[in-house]
């Protein structure tokens, strides 16, 4: 999973190209999943796409999808570089909603310009803190952290539960749910007609790019590259690496704060307990897709949520099963995963041969 | 009293059941140096399997038998990723799990999904508890204790001891624990690590694929989305905290299932209510026992020395 | 020496051929044979062979040309056990012992041998009956229950051997096993061999010292660049010259090339007070260490692995805790430090564990040599990396010190051990260091890499630099310094000023932690 300072120009063609291969393999199996359960793959498969890309509306629909995938597997690959299991985004994404319509709430007088980012800073704030606790005990008592973010995953949603049902319900409503948001702390939409919102434009073109850079050119990402491939040579270097797990862990949970911020300002304008159908595991499984590279996480991203949509479109107009998108992210992060992880082991048998 | 004192350690071992039955089966892969974590994966299809076929066949031992063949094949499934080619063992794991989540709920709705029943698709017979005549009426331990499923006495009565047994004084245990400590002086004394680990992942799937068919065929006669609920991370969890022992796995379960069972009775019983201990909290207990749990007990741990490190054989 | 008829030979090799991957070529068209009852030395330079030879006999490696015949009997061995099966057993350079187990576990594991060990059900107590006496019967008395762990470097070797005789081999292989005995240990073992020599089991002795070979063997083979150069069946008259000659091939010149160095010596640029350290269980490793290196000299530090050295240097680097005491280096206090402070004030150091501990595999080469300075202009400036001079580095580095790279951006996995080294030896030292602590700089590695590193660590030396030695090889050591320190149990217990009149005996019994008195130092 190497975002190293690259190699030949061969290599990294392979690498690039094998992705793409298997999501071709991840819809063949599709296919023929679907032809087992007696629907026309064909027709299911033209409906997947025309709910991807299929009219401008989707398309939007499909980038406005991808933004919480996309903020929470950017978090996630700075994460994975070091090496640091953060399976936790789940549980961090609900408390940035949930910090985030709180604070909406108590900002009906403040200009957007200044109300809209200081939300976004509150829940990216929200979510570092719910994942500081797994990287204090990593870092200083080597407390496995899968398991403890795992917890605190299961303890936001709980909380989060609590404070919908209780304190920050809508009194108005028949459902656990805040109050919507006040309109000045709504995302604005950037095409008139399309729900494409200004968060979805700024994880795009701003922090995309910033990942990119922190990642494979800043000395943050080459420490944390440094203490994901060789902790204790990171050490022997000088690297102070209780830090650097933190750091790592706080950045990620920090992104997938964003994540609910995003949701509760720019799609739903209120905090709801279905505020995320996942996305804190689809996330994990983006990452790891888009090999831990900016970019590539951008790509599957936009791919996965393109996939969630036209699931849904599939299943209203082929009556293929909802939840095909899971299946198929599954699916392909083996396929990607083992794949990458062969592919290698075979370029080093035959480096050695030439060697 | 007496009844919620006899109500709560009953329901403390029926709970007990599945996660020790899991947790059992990861304590053998992980003593031969594999960090299985698709175990939650496992157990989520072997709760799905189970419940199916048990749907389809009115049969819930036909729902166990393919509960463990479903986990027999998943476990075969990762350990030639993770044995045969030596893959990252955590992220294979991983994303076995995430497969299996989506795959259940992928398949759920492709058997039920155009049900119009509003009554969720549920199995009539389930695995039922079998009092042992005479035991089950020793007083407050009678009830707890022997009048559970079979499997509950299969657990502590025979594999608990068989599994403490096998690891320490046969030639086999000795063996495995080699494996999980340095497979590449055991393969070099002739000791087949392959062979090992993959008969450690067999068993884990036999014990993992029923635990989770227990859930959706004898605890609950349903089988809901993502039933395990992190149950098999919890396994993995326990091992540790049992520093990979059988008997000490067993007791740091028999807490956590104390506490689980002790917040499931709390909300039954509609106790709380009121506003200062919502149900929610309550909900939350286990996870925040074993969090504590592993703070407290779970530091700078070493398990055998080459868990999770792939091996391949160099020749 | 007992030999049932003259023509006996339980070995047989003929024509063996070993070409490794890349090119390598190891054994080229060797004949070796052993006779029964014997102690046949395999003599050579590290990377002439030997060890290869030996683990295609032994079964770990298969030949690509050649015929084995083992007691007469045509062999064809796929795997180690094949070659169990033939009575015959290797003890190899680095130990196939689990630390955690007990000697009796390890001694049986794998099921062969005796009876106790085959069985499904294990009874531990009449085994470890059974190894006490087994053990005391050949000479080599160990107590079963001890874990691996808690033993010293001798009495690892010696589990190592009578697991060896446990399987019933009657064909021993010991891979340089003085490497890491003390010279009175090596005298223990020789006794034990022609003890065993004596019930009718043949020895294989592989090693390069010249010394050992003569004394110990009753024919000498030896190999140079993967072909026998050498076949001598009177050890007894064949000069050391001689024989050094027939091993390099060429005519050997003792010296070493120190220069005089004229370099202020009051101000020591490393000074160790009453240093205390504790191993990762807890237990004391450096008891009330003192030492002090100058400028301008290597100070070699002699001991057996296990004696407190690595946490001595761990605790120098700041990647160890302190205990008690005092660090000084370049006159200020770095105790407990960071590891980032100490590198900062100009200390390299080339760690043992190369791998685990040198380089990051997956980062490129140029990533790995500039992996202390990332953080320091030129390759970094305001948090961002400057990728232009970073490469540029990199490539004047690789060719500064000939390091075999596919390309600076390839991955260090691709790179093999001893270029491996010579990364970690190219970053070392264009940090311009003032101290430079080396653990095991040329462990495992050729001739040429080995003279490589040796002239490298002089230069340096000859420049001003403090160099501290450790190494388990005492040839190198003695090669090397100016001044030796002897290090037994976690402190410093004889200082040599001067390396030329080092006698070898008491160097040993220092090691080993015997007195003057000749009684041996109590824990």
């Amino acid at each position: 999973m190497a975002t190293s300072l690259g190699y030949s120009k061969k290599v990294r063609i392979i690498y690039t190209i094998y992705p793409i291969i298997s999501v071709i393999m991840a819809l063949a199996i599709l296919s023929l999943v679907i032809y087992l359960i007696g629907v026309d793959p064909a027709k299911a498969l033209y409906y997947l796409y025309f709910g991807m890309l299929g009219n401008y509306n989707y398309v939007s629909e499909t980038l406005i999808r991808a933004t919480p995938i996309l903020l929470v597997s950017l978090g996630l690959a700075i994460a994975f570089s070091a090496k640091v299991w953060n399976i936790g985004a789940e549980g961090q994404l609900y408390m940035g909603g949930l910090i985030a319509a709180m604070v909406a709430l108590n900002s009906s007088n403040l200009p957007s310009a200044i109300a809209i980012p200081l939300i976004w800073l509150a829940a990216g704030i929200a979510g570092a803190l719910w994942a500081f606790i797994p990287a204090i005990l990593k870092a200083k008592y080597e407390i496995n952290e899968i398991f403890t973010t795992i917890m605190m995953n299961y303890i936001a949603i709980y909380f989060t539960s609590y404070m919908l049902h209780g304190p920050l319900r809508d009194p108005m409503s028949h459902f656990p749910e805040t109050p919507t948001i006040p309109e000045n702390t709504w995302l604005p939409r950037i095409i008139p007609g399309y729900r494409f919102h200004a968060g979805a434009l700024f994880s795009l073109v701003v922090l995309v790019p910033l990942v990119y850079i922190l990642l494979s050119r800043s000395t943050l990402g080459f420490k944390l590259r440094l203490i994901g491939s060789s902790r204790e040579t990171a050490r022997y270097c000088g690297i102070d690496v209780e830090k650097g797990i933190v750091y790592a862990m706080l950045l990620s949970g920090f992104f997938a704060g964003l994540a609910g911020a995003n949701e509760v300002t720019g799609v739903v304008f209120k905090m709801r307990p279905e505020i995320s159908p996942g996305y804190g595991f689809t996330g994990i499984a983006v990452a790891l897709l888009g090999r831990l590279n900016a970019i590539g996480v951008a790509l599957a991203s936009i791919f996965m949520g393109g996939l969630i949509n036209g699931s849904y479109t599939m299943h209203r107009m082929a009556k293929v099963p909802v939840g095909v998108a899971y299946f198929v992210q599954g699916l392909l992060i083996i396929l990607v995963v083992v794949g990458e992880y062969i592919l290698r082991r075979v370029m080093l048998e035959r480096k050695v041969k030439v060697e | 009293m007496y009844e919620m004192i006899v109500g709560q350690l009953a329901a403390t071992i029926r709970i007990l059941t599945p996660l020790a039955l899991a947790a059992l089966g990861e304590l053998i892969v992980e003593r031969s140096g594999v960090l299985n974590l698709s175990i939650e994966g496992i157990m989520l299809f072997g709760a799905f399997v189970g419940f199916i076929a048990t749907y389809y066949t009115n049969d819930p031992w036909i729902g166990i038998l393919s509960a463990m063949g479903i986990g027999i094949l998943l476990a075969l499934i990762f350990g030639v990723f993770t044995v045969l080619l030596a893959l990252d063992q955590i992220i294979v794991g991983l994303s076995m799990n995430i497969l299996a989540m989506g795959a259940t709920f992928f398949f759920y709705r492709a058997i039920f999904g155009w049900y119009v029943s509003p009554v969720p698709p549920h199995v009539k017979t389930l695995i039922t508890e079998v009092p042992i005549p005479g035991l089950s009426m020793i007083p407050i331990i009678g009830p707890a204790l022997f009048n559970q499923t079979v499997f509950t006495y299969l657990l502590l009565f025979v594999l608990i001891p068989l599994t403490y047994f096998m690891l320490y004084r046969t030639r086999i245990g000795l063996h495995l624990r080699a494996c999980g400590e340095d497979p590449l002086v055991a393969d070099y004394l002739g000791i087949n690590v392959y062979k090992y680990r993959f008969m450690a992942l067999v068993i884990e799937g036999v014990l993992g694929g029923i635990a989770g068919a227990l859930l959706s065929i004898s605890q609950y006669n349903m089988f809901l989305d993502n039933m395990t609920a992190g149950r098999g991370y919890i396994a993995v969890a326990l091992v540790i905290l049992g520093r990979w022992d059988p008997l000490r796995m067993l007791l740091g379960a028999l807490l956590y299932a104390f506490v689980d069972a002790f917040q499931l009775r709390i909300q039954a019983a509609g106790v709380v209510v009121t506003a200062w201990f919502p149900y929610q909290f309550a909900l939350m207990l286990p996870y925040v026992v074993a969090l504590i749990a592993l703070i407290l007990f779970g530091r700078r741990i070493r398990g055998p020395r080459s868990l999770a490190k792939p091996y391949r054989r160099v020749k | 020496m007992v030999v049932k008829n003259k023509d006996d030979y339980v070995v047989v090799m003929k024509g063996i051929t070993k070409v490794y991957p890349g090119g390598v070529v190891a054994n080229y068209n060797i004949d070796f044979d052993l006779k029964r009852g014997e102690i046949h030395g395999l003599l050579g330079e590290n990377g002439a062979g030997k060890t290869t030879l030996m683990k295609i006999l032994a079964g770990c490696l298969t030949p690509d040309k050649g015929e084995i015949y083992v007691k007469g009997e045509k062999v064809k061995f796929k795997s180690p056990i094949d070659a169990v099966k033939k009575g015959i057993g290797m003890v190899h350079q680095h130990f196939t012992l689990i630390p955690s187990f007990t000697v009796a576990e390890n001694i049986i594991l794998g099921g062969i041998g005796g009876e106790e060990a085959k069985k499904i059900k294990l009874d531990m107590e009449l085994i470890e009956k059974e190894i006490a006496e087994f053990s005391t019967k050949h000479g080599l008395p160990i107590n079963p229950r001890a874990k691996i762990e808690e033993l010293p470097v001798g009495l690892r070797q010696r589990v190592e051997i009578l697991r060896l005789l446990y399987r019933k081999a009657d064909i021993l292989i010991l891979d340089e096993p003085t490497s890491v005995l003390t010279p009175l240990e090596v005298k223990e073992l020789f006794e034990a061999l022609k003890r065993i020599v004596k019930e009718g089991k043949s020895v294989i002795f592989v090693t390069h010292k010249l010394d050992e070979a003569l004394s110990i063997s009753d024919r000498i083979t030896v190999l140079r660049r993967g072909k026998v150069v050498a076949r001598i069946d009177n050890p007894k008259s064949i000069s050391k010259e001689k024989l050094a000659e027939l091993i390099v091939g060429k005519k050997i010149v003792f010296k070493s090339a120190k220069a005089e160095v004229t370099i202020d010596k009051t101000v020591p640029v490393l000074n160790v007070e009453n240093l205390r350290v504790l191993d990762d269980r807890g237990a004391p490793a450096v008891r009330g260490l003192s030492l002090t290196l100058y400028p301008g000299e290597i100070l070699g530090i002699a001991g057996v692995e296990g004696n407190g050295q690595r946490e001595l240097v761990e605790a120098l680097t700041g990647l160890r805790k302190v205990a008690e005491g005092k660090i000084v280096i370049l006159s200020e206090d770095v105790t407990n430090k960071t590891p980032k402070h100490v590198i900062n004030l100009g200390v390299s150091y080339i760690p043992e564990d190369r791998i685990g501990r040198g380089v990051a595999l997956d980062l490129s080469v140029a990533e790995n040599l500039i992996a202390k300075v990332h953080d320091k202009e030129p390759f970094s400036k305001r948090g961002l990396l400057n990728i232009k001079s970073i490469y540029s580095f990199a490539k004047k580095a690789v060719e500064k010190f000939n390091i075999m790279v596919p390309s600076i951006k390839a991955p260090v996995m691709y790179l093999s051990g001893g270029n491996i080294q010579k990364l970690i030896l190219a970053r070392e030292l264009s940090l311009n260091p003032k101290v430079i602590i080396a653990e095991q700089p040329t462990a495992g590695l050729d001739v040429a890499a080995t003279e490589f590193i040796h002239k490298l660590l002089v230069d340096f030396r000859n420049k001003g630099c403090g160099i501290l030695l450790i190494s388990a090889d005492i040839d190198e050591i003695l090669k090397l310094s100016d001044r030796v320190a002897v290090i037994y149990e976690g402190k410093i217990v004889k200082v040599y000023d001067q390396v030329e009149k080092i006698d070898l005996i008491e160097l040993s019994k220092h090691m080993l932690g015997v007195t003057s008195k000749g009684e041996t130092v109590e824990r």
